[in-house]
């Protein structure tokens, strides 16, 4: 991100605003570095020394906790980018679909079944999980992936749904009917002029089905009970358990690690969203 | 153009990313067959899962056409699964249960009685009826008990020596808990408090109401003990918390919700408080550079019997649906009684409830901290009343409102008597239901 | 690839955007039914399949008495009375709820926005700003968050020392009933990333030209801001503030690790999907728990009608 501003741009001094952002980073990052200075200390102190920082950098806590299951973090990690990236694909594809149908195409019952996507949303969670856990069951899925990325490539995501019907419907009708008149069907201007535009918001859906499915413990507790396809959430949660051996140290140092992919994620997706179409066509 | 050659570059990043993932971790996608063996479920920290799991390996390569699988899962979770598998009718056969679900559970019919592999597979023999009766429900044996933990005070061995206050011995009443705890306050010139403050949990509870003769519940479908007795228990702790005897409402509450390095003597605010035996050396102590030490609770009267008693830390009991009963059955008695598993699983959750288990620890070397363990247990086996059976299904619901009444009265928005009236009504309400 | 992009140069400026909620609807073609439906058939599968099945199923549980372990019985809306008047730990945790999303739902997404016009600007290492804020949102409702709060929170956590410091006498936070509640109104407000990236990508939606034209007129940030940004913006804060409300009244997580799931102290926190998780998982109450979802399902539905309704009047779409 070095270039230039545009020449319009105010000339108000710029450490304004980076002091502005500082401060409020700051705040944003506080807990970070709490749990990456716990992270190297020893159990006893990470509780009782209010100084967040660690007196020694010692990385024990990160050995022992990589191995400290069987298997290793490696395979849950494996486990994690399997189910994750699924559903990526299938949120991107299938939501991406319904939400043009919804926002440009005419059929019958459209407010209805409008109202029932977003309807389902409604629901809490824990009322739909012993019903979806029998669903399941009886297809004999549960003990695989298939329960948790099944669902995104049919458009259960009612949110992604709702929110590129909104973006979509940002986008002129001109442009659709335009492109009729070139003798462009529906699925052609779905893929050649929807699709192209909603760049930012497809980048958020990655973004957003990433770190959610990531950091989504509840479901896979439920779904997958062997250590082979155990997932990084879900062993967190070992660490600390109310009425046993807690390892502090080794879940802050695991849960740190775990950061790491979701914020490259959103580090490399970021940039996406706020080039992407800005630098494309609008500029003019 | 570069950022349709940037999407294209992410979108290809992606798809790599799509592919290769999957196929490195593929056999998640495959729905698992069910297999023919025997599911084995437990709860727990990272180190007793990984025993367990070792244990039911070491069975299967014994038994070559009983297939033991293991999951494990963390405690606070664990009963979120259970209840879903349960619902689903696809809970594991063979399952690791606490003592405040075995009557809920088996009062639903979610689990099998082990009566009829008693004594031929069971060998129950070696249990003290003690543990064995709490998991009986109207007469029939639900759990086999795993090990043993028993309330006991802990009290915080430096704190107490810097301050030159006596420790407690076992023999104390409650009165002198009280004593103890306001000249903690005192000696420590106000930068201690005496004790924690357990007035909302149902363990101290049913220890207090012991001591005294009375119960936490009776016949599984009422509460066990009078409005008075109640009033009696939140109006020494309302005392102790002006006295700055008990830590305040505030911390109080925060200490409450459960996590270890939250605990006031952990956290050093407060030297007094009560701990499972078994959780001493399983990670208590670890979490502070002080000396923790453990004795008896205290007692109603000096001449009183001691309200202590050894309860199972778990039991291992039969899923209802379980196809394999018998062969669920013998995995048990090995795993309880077994030469294997007392040694594999040594003092992880308190000592073995089985005298053979027992012996054959006895029989080897012990560690220091095991012998501090194993002696007090005897110490606790000793002069003690019979335990109360199996808590009654809504006994969760109960805790919730005990928990809740006992803020209420600690941050004042209610008094004990109306707190105590409040409490009957709802409890019994729930128990009726 | 890029011809509809090309086409996107010469964007309608604002003059003219219709104050009109609903699509405007073409002339409807025969072949539309069949087209909608090939793009419509993921999701009808998994209507058909996933969805609609346990949501039926956990509506016919709402009027049974069902403790997950037998099969369920018939009470009628036996549930649904006793949770108006027989129940006072469910009153406690609607009032609790309606508390948090009027907070809650307009603070972070006020937030959420002003973040979001902050960051979306050309600066050196503003790719770091946006990750950084992103922080808060990444730790999700994990174990840290529980650990890292009661840090900042409890009786001895870094607000009591920072108050120390101008002679306050704190207290904690975290856990007195009068306060608990606030303390996750801000721990929700501090994970504003979620609308404030939706926020960004709408921004980006938003044509420079219309900027350019401002700036020739002699416009300045605040009439930019009320005739450009804003009007533009309308879809997107409508889909915030509907999703948000959604979010909020199904609050469980912060609750549920910062107070150890008890919605303590004193029912303070008890959120009421909270109570509802107590009811069908910890009580065993299924039955009356899926009454409780039902419920505020109804609740939830009411509020989104309500926000559509008001959106004819403020939601501007650009599609005409």
């Amino acid at each position: 991100m070095t270039t230039a501003a545009p020449p319009r741009s105010r000339r108000r001094p710029r450490w304004h605003v980076h002091l502005a952002l500082l401060a409020g980073a700051v705040v944003m990052v506080y807990p970070l570095v709490w749990m990456v200075g716990g992270s190297f200390k020893p159990e006893s102190e990470i509780f009782s020394a209010l100084n967040p920082l660690p007196s020694s950098l010692d990385p024990r806590n990160y050995v022992t906790g990589w191995t400290a299951t069987d298997p290793s973090f490696t395979q849950f990690y494996l486990n994690s980018f399997a189910i994750t990236a699924t559903c990526v694909v299938g949120n991107v594809v299938a939501c991406s679909l319904t939400a043009y149908a919804f926002a440009r195409l005419e059929f019958r019952f459209k407010k209805v079944w409008f109202a029932i996507m977003l309807g389902s949303v409604m629901l809490p969670a824990h009322a739909l999980l012993i019903p979806q856990y029998v669903v399941f069951f009886n297809l004999g899925w549960v003990n695989s992936f298939l329960p948790l990325v099944v669902p995104k490539f049919l458009a259960t995501d009612a949110f992604f749904i709702f929110l590129m019907v909104q973006f979509i419907r940002t986008i002129p009708r001109t442009l659709d009917e335009a492109a009729m008149i070139d003798g462009c069907g529906k699925i052609r201007i779905f893929t050649r002029i929807i699709l192209p535009l909603l760049g930012p918001v497809l980048i958020t859906t990655v973004i957003f089905t990433f770190i959610w499915t990531y950091n989504d413990f509840f479901s896979q507790l439920i779904y997958l009970s062997y250590p082979e396809t155990e997932t990084v959430p879900v062993a967190l949660r070992r660490f600390v358990d109310a009425t046993g051996d807690s390892s502090y140290g080794q879940l802050l140092a695991m849960s740190v690690l775990s950061l790491v992919p979701t914020f490259v994620v959103f580090l490399i997706a970021q940039k996406r969203i706020v080039e992407g179409i800005a630098t494309t066509g609008l500029k003019g | 153009m570069s950022s349709t050659f940037s999407r294209r570059r992410l979108l290809q990043a992606g798809a790599v990313l799509g592919v290769a993932a999957p196929v490195l971790a593929a056999c998640g996608f495959a729905p698992r067959q069910q297999s023919d063996g025997i599911r084995f479920s437990s709860y727990g920290d990272q180190k007793k899962l990984g025993l367990r799991g070792q244990l039911a390996d070491l069975y299967t390569q014994g038994h070559p056409d009983v297939k033991v699988t293991f999951e494990g899962s963390a405690t606070a979770e664990y009963w979120d699964k259970l209840a879903t598998q349960m619902a689903g009718g696809n809970a594991p056969d063979v399952i690791n249960i606490d003592i405040a679900r075995i009557g809920q559970y088996s009062a639903g019919g979610a689990l099998a009685p082990v009566d009829e592999f008693i004594p031929a597979m069971i060998k129950t023999e070696f249990f003290d009826e003690n543990l064995l009766v709490q998991g009986r429900v109207d007469g029939k044996q639900y759990g086999v008990p795993v090990a043993m933990s028993t309330y006991s005070m802990a009290y915080d061995v430096t704190a107490l020596d810097s301050i030159g206050v006596a420790h407690p011995d076992g023999t104390w009443t409650w009165e002198d808990y009280a004593a103890l705890c306001n000249e903690i306050r005192r000696a420590s010139g106000n930068t201690l408090y005496g004790s924690e403050d357990p007035s909302g949990d149902p363990q101290s509870l049913e220890i207090f109401l012991r001591s005294k003769g009375e119960a936490l519940y009776r016949d599984r479908t009422d509460l066990g003990f009078t409005e008075d007795s109640l009033a009696e228990w939140f109006e020494y702790w309302a005392a102790l918390r002006s006295s700055g005897g008990v830590i305040p409402a505030d911390i109080a509450a925060q200490s409450q919700y459960g996590d270890w390095p939250t605990m006031p003597i952990v956290k050093k605010i407060a030297p007094l408080g009560h701990i499972y035996t078994a959780n001493l050396q399983g990670g208590m102590q670890s979490l502070t550079d002080h000396t923790i030490d453990i004795t008896l609770p205290p007692r109603y009267t000096k001449d009183g019997k001691a309200p202590q008693f050894p309860a199972p830390s778990s039991y291992l009991s039969l899923n209802a649906r379980c196809t394999r009963k018998a062969d669920a059955a013998d995995f048990i008695n090995w795993f309880a009684n077994g030469e294997e598993a007392a040694h594999t699983l040594r003092l992880i959750s308190g000592p073995p409830a089985s005298s053979a288990a027992r012996d054959v620890l006895l029989a080897g070397q012990l560690e220091p901290s095991e012998k501090q363990v194993l002696d007090y247990t005897n110490l606790a086996l000793e002069n003690t009343l019979p335990p109360p059976p199996p808590a009654p299904p809504s006994s969760t619901a109960v805790a919730d409102l005990l928990l809740k009444t006992s803020q209420d009265i600690a941050f004042g928005s209610t008094s004990v008597q109306d707190g105590v009236r409040t409490f009957f009504t709802d409890a019994r309400k729930s128990l009726a239901a | 690839m890029t011809t509809g992009t090309e086409l996107t140069g010469r964007l309608a400026p604002p003059a003219g955007p219709t104050p009109d909620g609903a699509a405007v609807e073409p002339p409807r073609c025969k072949r539309g039914d069949r087209v909608a439906y090939l793009f419509l058939a993921p999701w009808f599968v998994g209507l058909a399949l996933l969805t609609a099945g346990p949501l039926i199923g956990s509506l016919y549980l709402s009027f049974t008495n069902f403790n997950l372990l037998q099969a369920p019985t018939w009470v009628g809306f036996a549930n649904y009375v006793r949770m108006f008047t027989d129940d006072p730990r469910y009153l406690q945790s609607v009032k609790v709820t309606f508390v948090y999303v009027l907070l809650t739902v307009p603070l972070q997404l006020g937030f959420a926005l002003a973040v979001a016009m902050l960051l979306n600007r050309r600066l050196r290492g503003i790719a770091w700003y946006r990750s950084v804020y992103y922080i808060p949102s990444l730790l999700g409702g994990s174990v840290a968050i529980a650990v890292i709060w009661s840090q900042i929170f409890d009786d001895d956590g870094v607000l009591n020392v920072f108050l120390a410091f101008f002679g306050i006498a704190g207290r904690s936070w975290i856990s007195s009933p009068d306060t608990a509640l606030y303390t996750l109104v801000l721990l929700n407000i501090w994970q504003f990333g979620s609308p404030m990236v939706i926020f960004l990508a709408g921004l980006k939606q938003v044509p420079q030209e219309l900027y350019d034209a401002a700036a020739v007129d002699g416009a300045g940030a605040w009439r930019k801001f009320r005739s450009i940004t804003f009007p533009m913006l309308t879809p997107i804060i409508f889909f915030n503030v509907v999703l948000q409300i959604i979010q909020a009244f199904q609050a469980f997580t912060p609750a549920y690790v910062v107070s150890g799931g008890t919605g303590g102290p004193s029912d303070s926190t008890l959120f009421y999907t909270l109570y509802l998780y107590q009811q069908g998982f910890t009580n065993l109450n299924m039955g009356y728990a899926s009454a409780m979802a039902w419920v505020l399902l109804l609740i939830i539905a009411t509020f989104t009608l309500i926000n559509f309704g008001l959106a004819r009047r403020w939601v501007y779409y650009e599609e005409k």
